[in-house]
């Protein structure tokens, strides 16, 4: 660290490459802390999370139950041990409420002001967060939706992916191209016109929606190479149901994950499959799965739900770092705070864990220090960690 | 809410890159030297370096290369491309990298390529049917060199001429070979290797080992001879030896590689021309070296010409007054490695002093030293016996001598309070004397070579000095008693001056009379009711100007036209609060004002606007020039009790002075500072105080540790600032009853910090990794608890500067003497490229003014490579949402001191339409605005 210090210092270095190295080291170091609780609130599995990205500091989440809650992430307790409290919670008794489970939660991009939800209860709904209420709502059927700006992108169980318009509620525009029920759908990063959709018919499109008529192109696992598929496999990002996606924080590449048990690296300019190999990715989830990447470290990882863990990935090379284990039951979702480096994952018993990275050991000099503070000492020492993840139960 | 301002006080110094070409025109031969976010253009003269001239670019220079464009049939001067973080404009065929991506441009952006494994360098080839890229990636079995062919139809990217894989584990840099050899150079870390697809050779020179090579330079235009730097400051030389083939081919027989000797460390390298090599240097200074045939006695075949200061990377420093003048100097730690110094900056016009006589009431002595100016023998021995002599005729006559002018070789005037004398100055004989016909007292006098006007109360005359006689021409009664006047020649009037000035008693005004006939020209009522002391009519940089000293240390200038006499740009400014006397001198060949009072100040011209800079002296009543044998160049100085003479140093740079130290860290502790006597120490994410036992030993009082990594530490009071590595900064009060440390509030953004300062108890300013400087406000009076705890980001400014260091302290005297000046408090600040600022408080009309200022210069002021300034601060890596701005940006500020004249009217006609102002302040607007803010401040 202090060669870091110095090298950023004296101007040997890009100041980024500091600020890369230490993300790196503090990902690396991801580990369940006693200084973090999420509170508890949903009674059942947890579907979706997201961070807006305007302040970093409000999380939503939906739930099985039809619930919807807001985390403020934000340490206001002036001690390094905090729980991130639910601030305000769409609830049973809400007359707005989702009547079955929240499949997709996701801020308004620009303004913390407003949230989307879509559900299986074949409603998407538009809400404002100061009141809480239901701005505007959309009959649909179970769908996963992706915001982009005003543009709502929405699959349903329906083939058709639609466009709808935020301000308006209305649809705006219909891609047609996939055969089965569509999984999920995200906007590039990089340019607001490419939409990637993955459905169970295991193939992946990537539209530019500035075009009348079909996708771009279909990812292809076998870039284009005939005698290694069969005919009908020809044009499909995988041998089973795609129900991941994720661009990367610069969008020149996509990610994709199939209950064939596969996550797959694609050049999202020209749809060219990288053939990264990360082994066999636990697959069982029959819904959306949601998975991340990392933003800002050197090399960038991947964390994708796997089972009861959360397994982490080195995006371009394919190793399996570690496995972040936790959990109770199955995790559904997690979501990376780039500001700090720190993981926030859902799963179906019901809790939201937070991965934070290992602190860096204060002066060893100080013995008395040492024993009045042996909470800190505590966090670095893996024992203590299942003491506490059974407080939590 | 607090507003501030953002000047630079010292532009960067470190050198990022430089390269030579005809830039200018065909037959110039030019160094263009990239320093961060300026360019600086010389032309290469047998001389030395000549700045032509210097750009400020809303950008970072990140590569800079001089290229032709081939489509032309006439040859053009070579034209520059710029390349900003990621955009790439005037670009033939370019090749940007911009972090993991490849980027091939034409006229627009042609292809991309997204690299994942680590490119190590990239560069295009020689002689190549298609444009071929080579470059050396690193995957997880080591590095490997390998071509690709761009295809500008398909914008793709084919596979290349050759390859090789495994190459030196350490390879850093391609060398591209120009033909007849073709091919490239791979440098690593012992090894240097030649490539062209077919010929393989690699040498591994065991000098080149003990460090890294980090630049290189193509001597010859057929590629034969490299200069190469490494970081240890060497310079080698790399020798490409060919040989003829039978079939007449040229190909590569052998490399050699020579150390040249040391330089300092090489940032880059240019060989300008007949053996001379610009060394731009980032950790220490840059240098024009030479290289010989022969070495000298230590073996080096380097000798140094010429060295330019850079004070990069300043890693810390501090305001210290060492003259206790009132006068702060600044401490930095600069350079890195083998060039790293202590350097002493001061603001101002350091003179160095090489002798001085304790001489009570010297008055007249200065005096007559300026008729011994001219006389190229003088010595430490002569002047003190010209001082005695000069006692010996006061003596005798009784009466003070006013003025000495040597007109001739042999002859010299000397006006005393009864008459002028025309004496010989060998055998001091009188040759001829000219007495007020009532013998009444001369008060006042002006002599140049030929003429001299005086001033009996109020009456003028007007004397010509003939050969061997003093003849008077013609005389006139003023209205009011003459205070001062002056008759120096100006333009090509040879010797003579065809106006004469003066400054008169009773209404204050200065005034410009005819000569011989005493006709007036003009006159300017000065208003007030101090008298003026001192008038000199004097040409800067061309441009004529009348200067005229008020009593109470005020000056008026105006412009001067010397056909009609007419003043016009009236404007005033501040130099002392005592009588001050003008004085004319020279310095490397420009003239210069010396304004001699309680607070002497040099006056000069830069870029035809008048620069007021004040001296390392603490009162000087009279001034002359001194070109002796033994004092060349030099000032003699006078106050009440002392003679000095001295010379003065390069105008207009900050004073600097080398010494060199270490610095011992021990441990992880980041910072450390001194706290209601205690210890206080951030030590990774803990911000801990000792306090000092009876044994004097340290023993911990209380911690905190709610950071990530606390890296740095500010206190005032009771309040402790802390600057996380990743967290921005956090408020701590110590409680002294309890022993203990309490949050306050904290700013919840993510920066990453790289140095704090506490402005006042409610403003904290904070330096950040993308280059921006921001200031959070403690909202004391906040309802809520929450809102009490956060720190309110209230400005932001794109500085483009990586800060090290902030320090509270000014290199200028605080107590001005003008009320006027609209700053509050001032923090200085180092950065990694040697550029020093400063931050000060100003109230909201003042931001306001100078905000709405900055808008219209930027209509105004055409920005290089069309970069617009409102594109510069959003190119920080941070998303700054609608936060309110109230950095006022100075970029454009010191924009304005390279204004042209009319420009500069433009920019005010336009901000005076809009504001309603009266036109008669435009003067005061622009001259307490501006130059008070930049000069005053700095």
């Amino acid at each position: 660290m202090l060669s870091f210090l110095y090298a950023r210092q004296s101007g040997l270095d890009d100041p980024v490459r500091l600020r890369r190295a230490e993300s790196t080291r503090r990902v690396l170091s991801l580990e369940l802390n006693h200084n973090r609780d999420v509170d508890r609130i949903h009674g059942n599995g947890i579907n979706t999370l997201d961070i807006e990205v305007i302040d970093g500091r409000y999380m939503l989440s939906g739930g099985s139950d039809g619930i919807i809650v807001i985390y403020d992430l934000e340490n206001n307790s002036k001690k390094p041990q905090y729980t991130c409290k639910a601030i305000c919670t769409v609830g049973r008794s809400s007359r707005h409420v989702h009547k079955f489970s929240v499949e997709t939660v996701q801020w308004y991009p620009h303004d913390t002001g407003m949230f989307v939800s879509s559900s299986s209860d074949k409603t998407m709904k538009v809400w404002d967060t100061e009141t809480l209420k239901v701005v505007s709502e959309l009959l649909c059927y179970s769908s996963h939706s992706a915001l982009l700006c005003s543009v709502l992108a929405v699959g349903t169980k329906d083939p058709k992916v639609q466009l709808c318009d935020l301000k308006s509620g209305s649809r705006i525009h219909i891609l047609q191209g996939h055969r089965g029920e569509i999984l999920s759908v995200r906007w590039s990063p990089r340019y607001d016109h490419i939409l990637a959709t993955a459905s169970t018919d295991i193939r992946v499109r990537i539209w530019d929606v500035r075009r009348a008529s079909g996708s771009l192109f279909t990812l292809d696992q076998h870039n284009g190479d005939k005698s290694k598929a069969s005919s009908e496999a020809v044009n499909t990002a995988h041998n089973g149901r795609v129900n991941g996606l994720c661009f990367t924080a610069d969008g020149l590449h996509l990610l994709t994950t199939g209950t064939d048990d596969r996550m797959r690296l694609w050049n999202s300019g020209t749809g060219e499959n990288t053939l990264v190999n990360y082994g066999k990715v636990v697959n069982e989830s029959c819904k959306g799965l949601k998975f991340t990447v990392s933003r800002g470290c050197s090399p960038e990882f991947v964390f994708v739900p796997c089972g009861s863990s959360v397994a982490v990935y080195g995006l371009h090379s394919g190793e399996l770092i570690t496995m972040l284990r936790g959990h109770y039951n199955n995790v559904d979702c997690c979501e990376f705070h780039p500001d700090y480096q720190e993981l926030y994952s859902g799963g179906k018993d019901c809790n939201i864990l937070a991965w934070v990275p290992v602190l860096r050991q204060p002066g060893i000099e100080d013995d008395e220090t040492n024993s009045k503070r042996g909470g800190t000492q505590a966090a670095i020492n893996p024992a203590f960690e299942d003491a506490w993840s059974s407080d939590v139960d | 809410m607090s507003y501030n301002y953002v000047v630079t006080a010292q532009k960067p110094t470190a050198v990022n890159a430089c390269v030579t070409g005809h830039f200018t025109s065909a037959e110039d031969l030019n160094l263009l030297i990239a320093k961060n976010t300026r360019l600086e253009i010389y032309v290469v003269t047998a001389e030395g370096l000549r700045p032509v001239k210097e750009v400020g670019l809303y950008g970072k220079i990140a590569v800079m290369e001089l290229f032709r464009p081939k489509v032309c049939v006439r040859t053009h001067p070579e034209e520059l491309s710029l390349k900003q973080a990621s955009s790439v404009r005037k670009y033939r065929l370019g090749l940007t990298r911009v972090g993991d991506l490849l980027l091939i441009t034409g006229a627009a952006l042609l292809t991309r390529c997204a690299l994942n494994s680590q490119v190590i360098d990239v560069q295009f080839l020689y002689g190549c049917q298609a444009p071929t890229v080579c470059f050396i990636y690193q995957d997880p079995q080591g590095r490997h060199v390998k071509t690709y062919e761009v295809s500008l139809r398909e914008k793709e990217f084919n596979k290349g001429p050759w390859k090789q894989e495994n190459v030196e584990a350490e390879a850093s840099m391609v060398i591209p070979v120009p033909e007849p050899f073709g091919g490239a150079i791979i440098i690593g870390q012992e090894s240097i290797t030649y490539h062209n697809g077919d010929k393989y050779l690699a040498i591994a020179p065991p000098t080149i080992k003990q460090s890294t090579i980090v630049c290189h330079n193509r001597v010859d235009p057929n590629g034969s001879r490299y200069l190469l730097g490494d970081m240890e400051g060497r310079l080698f030389m790399l020798l490409l030896e060919k040989e003829e083939l039978m079939d007449g081919a040229v190909v590569l027989k052998d490399l050699h590689v020579e150390l040249l000797g040391e330089t300092s460390i090489a940032e880059c390298l240019t060989y300008l021309d007949n053996g001379v090599v610009f060394v731009g240097s980032r950790l220490g200074d840059s240098q024009l070296v030479k290289l010989n045939v022969d070495s000298n006695d230590q073996g080096s075949y380097v000798a140094v010409m010429e060295t330019f200061t850079n004070l990069g990377p300043i890693v810390d420093m501090c305001v210290v007054d060492l003259e206790r003048q009132g006068q702060g100097q600044l401490v930095t730690c600069s350079g890195a490695f083998k060039e790293g110094s202590l350097r002493i900056i001061r603001n101002g016009i350091g003179i160095h002093e090489h002798a001085s006589i304790d001489l009570p009431g010297i008055k007249g002595a200065v005096k007559f030293l300026g008729g011994a100016s001219s006389r190229s023998t003088a010595s430490v021995l002569e002047l003190s016996r010209l001082v005695k002599h000069t006692a010996v005729t006061t003596h005798t006559h009784t009466t003070e001598p006013y003025c000495t002018v040597v007109v001739f070789t042999c002859v010299c005037v000397q006006i005393t309070s009864v008459s002028v004398r025309l004496v010989t100055q060998d055998s001091k004989a009188l040759v001829s004397e000219w007495k007020e016909p009532q013998g009444k007292n001369i008060s006042v006098a002006s002599c140049n070579s030929t003429q001299v006007v005086l001033a009996v109360g109020r009456v003028l005359y007007y004397l010509q000095i003939l050969t061997g006689e003093l003849k008077q021409i013609s005389s006139t009664e003023m209205e009011h008693e003459v205070a001062c006047l002056d008759i120096t020649p100006l333009g090509e009037s040879a010797g003579e001056s065809s106006i004469c000035a003066v400054g008169l008693w009773t209404d204050i005004s200065a005034r410009l009379l005819k000569l011989p006939c005493f006709s007036p020209l003009h006159k300017e009522m000065l208003g007030g009711e101090i008298i003026p002391r001192s008038i000199l009519m004097t040409t800067f940089e061309g441009s004529h100007y009348l200067l005229c000293a008020l009593g109470d240390g005020a000056l008026f200038y105006f412009g001067l036209d010397i056909q009609t006499g007419v003043l016009s740009e009236r404007k005033k400014v501040t130099l002392g609060t005592q009588p001050t006397v003008l004085r004319t001198f020279r310095s490397l060949s420009t003239s210069n004002v010396f304004a001699c009072s309680d607070r002497p100040t040099v006056i000069y011209s830069s870029n035809h606007k008048l620069v007021f800079s004040n001296v390392n002296l603490k009162e000087v009543n009279y001034m002359c020039p001194l070109n002796s044998e033994g004092y060349p160049d030099s000032l003699a100085l006078a106050n009440n009790s002392t003679l000095t003479i001295g010379t003065i140093d390069e105008i207009q740079k900050l004073h600097i002075r080398t010494t060199v130290a270490e610095k011992e860290v021990k441990g992880a502790v980041y910072s450390m500072v001194e706290f209601n006597g205690k210890l206080l120490a951030s030590i990774n994410s803990t911000v801990r105080l000792y306090e000092w036992t009876a044994e004097k030993e340290l023993r911990t009082e209380c911690n905190h540790y709610n950071n990530i990594m606390a890296l740095y530490l500010k206190t005032k009071g009771d309040f402790i600032l802390v600057g996380d590595l990743m967290r921005s900064v956090l408020l701590l009060a110590y409680k002294p009853m309890e022993g203990s440390f309490e949050e306050i509030a904290r700013d919840f953004n993510p920066n990453w910090m790289s140095a704090v300062e506490i402005l006042d108890d409610d403003n904290f300013l904070g330096a950040e990794n993308a280059f921006n400087l921001f200031v959070c406000q403690k909202d004391s009076a906040a309802t809520t608890d929450e809102e009490r705890q956060h720190l309110q980001e209230v400005g932001l400014f794109h500085l483009g500067e990586f800060v090290n260091v902030f320090s509270h302290g000014s290199l200028v005297l605080q107590n001005l003497g003008e009320s006027s000046t609209p700053t509050q408090g001032s923090v200085l600040f180092g950065t990694v490229n040697g550029m020093i600022g400063l931050v000060t408080s100003l109230s909201e009309s003042w931001y306001s003014l100078l905000l709405d200022l900055q808008n219209r210069l930027n209509k105004v002021i055409k920005s290089v490579g069309k970069i617009e300034h409102s594109l510069y601060p959003s190119a920080a890596v941070r998303d700054v949402n609608s936060h309110s701005r109230t950095l006022s940006h100075t970029h454009t500020h010191t924009h304005t001191l390279t204004l042209t004249h009319s420009a500069r009217k433009g920019a005010w006609t336009l901000l005076v339409s809009h504001c309603d102002v009266e036109a008669a302040t435009d003067d005061l607007l622009w001259r307490r605005g501006l130059s008070t803010l930049l000069h005053h401040s700095f």
